[in-house]
């Protein structure tokens, strides 16, 4: 993949994220925004543009990276992971953990007090998300097409609480 | 030449319970050196314990998904310290996790379900050590099995970000 596809994926970031910002609403973990379904972007958080950036640095990265053999990111799992961030901004209160993984695809992490959550996007696979509530200990692992409570949960896990 | 497919095989006397299992992990596997305070140790993640796809598995000459590991036994016979598997990789650091605890894993849910994982040698030219894990239900390790590897790992050679 080149740094070129992977910029043009972020192009949508840093202009208007610069102008439009929702600072003021990532200080709360008891207010989730209104915005509904998983088409409206909403304002973009002051996070989307070092998340994309980050992005952007692991694309440079070539086959054997992690001394495994690990593969290059693809840009299959760029794209779905950007547009899930894109997509779902409103609803993350803080920047995630993005990390490669050894097939090429991407992993953005959250963790609270109140539980943990990662959304995994692997090339050839369907978006997962994993979620566990650190009060119960209930884990759920699922397709994130299935996921009902998606919105909930990133809010509860992004907080800073 | 046909490539020489193993068949995978909990190896409890080559690989005993109270062997310790070793992988190397870079910062771009547990979010980058920058989610790392200055002078402080980094987490380690589920993500430090992720297969090789079936498809690159099997180019390896290994049935199913599975986990490229050192094993302590093995070192230790050959005089090693665990420092040897990140001897020419200075930007690695390096995880452990024992063979009891991962033939024992157990899911986090409230029925603690198990999630047993395999073990065996697997040694390579570059690397006489060399082992794999694999999950015994078969398939590959899903993320509830890889946060129960992740809960029972520990450092050996932290990755620090010496800012």
């Amino acid at each position: 993949m080149t740094s070129m596809s992977i910029a043009s994926k972020s192009r949508m970031v840093p202009r208007s994220a610069e102008m439009r910002s929702n600072s003021t609403a990532m200080s709360s973990l008891e207010v989730l925004p209104a915005t509904s379904g998983h088409d409206v972007a909403g304002l973009l958080s002051n996070w989307l543009a070092t998340a994309h950036r980050r992005i952007e640095d692991l694309s440079q990265l070539s086959e054997g990276w992690d001394s495994y053999g690990g593969l290059p990111l693809k840009e299959e799992a760029a794209n779905n992971l950007s547009d899930v961030l894109y997509q779902l901004n409103s609803f993350i209160q803080s920047e995630p953990s993005i990390s490669l993984t050894g097939e090429g695809g991407l992993v953005a992490e959250w963790g609270s007090s109140w539980s943990s959550l990662a959304i995994l996007a692997n090339p050839g696979s369907v978006v997962l998300v994993y979620y566990c509530d650190e009060a119960t200990n209930h884990e759920w692992e699922m397709p994130m097409s299935e996921c009902d409570s998606l919105e909930k949960w990133l809010w509860t896990a992004s907080s800073s609480v | 030449m046909p490539l020489r497919v193993a068949v995978f095989e909990d190896d409890v006397e080559a690989v005993p319970d109270d062997a310790i299992l070793y992988r190397r992990v870079v910062w771009n596997t547990i979010g980058g050196r920058d989610r790392c305070p200055a002078g402080a140790t980094a987490s380690l993640n589920d993500n430090c314990f992720t297969d090789w796809p079936a498809d690159r598995a099997l180019e390896q000459g290994f049935p199913g998904p599975c986990m490229s590991v050192g094993v302590s036994t093995v070192l230790v016979r050959l005089g090693y310290s665990p420092d040897k598997m990140v001897e020419n990789y200075p930007e690695c650091g390096l995880a452990c996790v024992s063979a009891a605890a991962l033939r024992g894993l157990r899911k986090l849910d409230k029925s603690q379900s198990p999630c047993p994982q395999g073990i065996m040698l697997a040694a390579t030219e570059a690397e006489p050590w060399h082992g794999i894990v694999f999950d015994l239900a078969g398939g590959p390790r899903g993320g509830a099995a890889r946060k129960a590897i992740f809960r029972v790992s520990h450092w050996v050679v932290p990755l620090v970000n010496h800012g």
